[in-house]
């Protein structure tokens, strides 16, 4: 008994936490999806066949996670420094604009050379405007949430203009920029997919970053500026050199999502070139428990989800809102773990002596948490 | 109480299993019709999908209507962005189940080439744009000045007229152009080139508003021209169009826009149709008839595509005026003009092109 309340003392371990934010948002969504009056259990089952029932399901749900690999690693990055980057749909919009223009204004590089410039030139572009935002926070105090909002904005009507004014080409009837070269194109991985080696560069990302943290001094100067500012300035770290650090890989790395969406999927620059991969970052990162590794798998399972929601458009009359909404909820959950401990303390709850129990309704009753009945 | 809130999980989750059950029946499919009917269309929407009272609910509803009148049946899907066009097309066209697919919409080019190239066996219909140069792609577009062309006759008749209370002594017209692009560009030059094909001295204000979804900057653009003079402004910019609607309203002027659905029956002069659901009827037909051919078909107003509509509005115009705008119509569909393409030839066209009674 005393180790299950350690336990419970201890707080949720991260990955019980997403497994449970997870199953009950689905929960949530069935119940809902019930409620609309289709079937949860049919629905669910189209989203599993869809996305995972044949080969090409399984492609599309790697295709549809490799943006978000990108996007949920950059939330993730900047949040290692307490840094919230809501401008991952900016960063990515230009890293995008400018991996169209290097991509198809460049000619006569080979192959070797040509990819990985416009890949970096995405990144470079994505990274500039994180340190843009550190800038602005640390000589005139602006609050990055408020600066990357608004950069958001300014982005998407810049890369818009520039794709529908002076980069568009003559015959097109849409915004959109030239097809880029084909030295600058990712390979396709499976023919008749947008799956690219883009989601190989993702992975890369993702191990590189988890080193970077994990195993490095810089890293460790960086943990602990996100556990405690001031300690880590007492320990004579730069805080503002950790910001500019975490805020520029953040951002180099929502503008590598957007070059090589450019150049694995989309060939061109097109005006809604993201599917809000920005904010759905956010939720994979939250699920993923601001893990790099673990972003990898959050990312896939979202992936899944946006797979099989394709299918199940062509298959059932279930609005595929229904999957929006099933992944805003787990970010609902994964963002209130008290609501979940308060739910799964019940299953322990019945063990307990029954004085005890009193003690912690009452306790739970006054709205606090069974973490503070540990320390009595 | 923790009891209580174990109850209300219970609950929930007997109750879900209930609707479950009781759900379980509902037909899983958009497919409608009879099964012994062999034709199959599909359909991949634009983005932003059902529910936007214009393009989009304008093709399924033409999808509607050819599975009434053919009795064949249909799958449709509701892409969430530009990324979504090439899975979904390739899911239908990989499917073969499909006698057609068509894509709605000119930002799925790129996605319906690129699949119809993979799968050279499944036909496939692109609607408002025109593509050509593929042996399994037909493409129905619209002549866009034709669409504005008659309402901008209208406007000209209209604007010179002390009979319509909303009228004024100015002979100016607006035009908020939705972004700059050449398909808008094309419609503004077709309504002015209307306009003064009646009334050679009208000055037409335009502006852009630069989206299809900002009411609030159309607004401001039509207040502009609402005190510049104009009596009558005219749009093409989808949602951006209720605040051209609101202006007119506020102020006392008359409006034309593209939906019907979102027109105004007291201050909507006209509605400029271009009617996506006879592009997709006329697909349709042609692969029930079996006379679906890939190429690129180019509609206008004497295909019944492109016209301008005045039914179930309320402003009255005089007959003398609709009978005007009936005998350019007429003059149209004889093939006797062959309207501008460009905003800047509209003047020049003018000058050689005057409508005499």
């Amino acid at each position: 008994m005393k180790d299950l309340k350690r336990k419970f003392a201890a707080g949720l371990g991260s990955f019980k936490l997403s497994f449970f934010a997870l199953f009950f948002a689905l929960l949530t969504g069935a119940i809902a999806i019930a409620l609309s009056g289709y079937s949860p259990i049919e629905t669910y089952k189209a989203i599993i066949v869809g996305s995972l029932g044949s080969k090409q399901g399984i492609i599309l749900s790697l295709s549809s996670a490799t943006p978000l690999i990108f996007t949920g690693l950059a939330f993730a990055t900047a949040y290692k420094v307490k840094m919230i980057n809501i401008g991952a749909e900016g960063q990515l919009y230009l890293g995008a604009m400018a991996g169209a223009v290097v991509g198809a204004y460049i000619t006569g590089l080979p192959r070797l050379v040509h990819i990985p410039l416009t890949l970096l030139s995405g990144a470079l572009v994505g990274g500039l405007i994180g340190i843009l935002v550190v800038f602005l926070k640390v000589k005139f105090g602006a609050s990055e949430i408020i600066t990357t909002i608004m950069l958001n904005e300014i982005i998407l009507l810049f890369t818009s203009y520039l794709s529908s004014g002076p980069l568009k080409p003559e015959d097109s009837v849409i915004p959109q920029t030239h097809v880029i070269q084909e030295t600058a194109q990712l390979t396709r991985l499976a023919p008749r997919s947008q799956l690219s080696s883009a989601i190989f560069i993702a992975i890369a990302a993702a191990v590189l970053i988890h080193i970077l943290i994990k195993k490095t001094p810089l890293g460790y100067e960086i943990q602990v500026t996100g556990l405690n500012r001031r300690a880590a300035e007492t320990a004579g770290i730069s805080i503002t050199k950790m910001y500019l650090i975490t805020f520029f890989l953040s951002g180099a790395i929502a503008g590598l999502c957007g070059s090589s969406l450019v150049m694995g999927v989309n060939r061109r620059f097109v005006e809604g070139i993201s599917a809000n991969y920005g904010y759905s970052g956010i939720s994979v990162a939250a699920l993923g428990a601001y893990n790099p590794l673990s972003i990898i798998f959050s990312a896939t399972l979202f992936g899944i989800l946006k797979s099989g929601a394709i299918t199940l458009n062509r298959t059932t009359a279930v609005p595929i809102e229904f999957v929006d909404a099933i992944q805003a909820v787990v970010v609902a959950y994964v963002a209130a773990p008290r609501l979940i401990e308060a739910v799964l303390s019940l299953k322990n709850k019945i063990g307990l002596k029954k004085e005890k129990s009193l003690n912690r309704q009452q306790n739970l009753a006054e709205g606090e948490v069974i973490k503070d009945d540990g320390n009595i | 109480m923790k009891k209580n809130f174990k109850y209300f999980v219970l609950t929930i989750l007997i109750c879900t299993l209930f609707l479950t059950a009781c759900s379980g029946g509902d037909s899983p499919t958009d497919s409608e019709g009879a099964i012994d009917n062999e034709i199959k269309i599909a359909m991949v929407l634009g983005e932003g999908g059902l529910g936007d009272l214009g393009f989009n609910d304008e093709a399924f509803e033409g999808l509607l209507k050819a599975a009434e009148d053919f009795g064949i049946s249909y799958d449709y899907v509701e892409p969430k962005s530009v990324n979504d066009f090439e899975p979904q097309l390739r899911m239908f066209a990989e499917s073969g189940e499909y006698d057609l697919v068509i894509a709605v919409g000119a930002t799925q080019v790129d996605a319906v080439k690129l699949v119809a190239s993979e799968f050279p066996d499944q036909r496939f219909s692109i609607i408002d744009v025109a593509v050509e140069g593929y042996d399994n792609i037909h493409s129905s577009s619209a002549r866009n000045p034709e669409q504005h062309f008659l309402s901008g006759v209208l406007s000209g008749l209209v604007t010179l007229d002390d009979r319509l209370p909303y009228t004024n002594e100015e002979n100016i017209l607006a035009f908020a152009i939705s972004i700059d692009a050449p398909i808008p560009r094309e419609a503004a030059a077709g309504f002015m080139a209307g306009a003064k094909y009646v009334n050679p001295d009208v000055e037409i204000i335009y502006n852009f508003i630069g989206g299809y979804r900002d009411p609030e900057k159309a607004k401001e653009i039509a207040l502009t021209a609402f005190d510049r003079g104009a009596d009558i402004i005219t749009h093409n910019a989808g949602a951006s169009g209720l605040g051209v609607i609101e202006a007119a309203r506020e102020r006392g002027k008359y409006v034309i826009g593209t939906s019907r659905q979102s027109a105004d029956v007291d201050y909507s002069l006209a509605v400029s149709v271009k009617k996506t659901e006879q592009m997709v009827y006329k697909e349709v037909e042609s692969i029930v008839k079996g006379t679906w051919q890939a190429g690129s078909s180019v509609y206008g107003i004497a295909d019944d595509v492109c016209d301008y509509d005045i039914s179930g509005l309320k402003v009255e115009i005089p007959e003398d005026i609709l009978e005007i705008v009936e005998d350019i119509k007429q003059e149209i569909i004889d093939g006797k003009l062959e309207l501008p393409y460009k905003i800047e030839d509209v003047d020049e066209w003018a000058a050689r092109n005057q409508y005499k009674k």
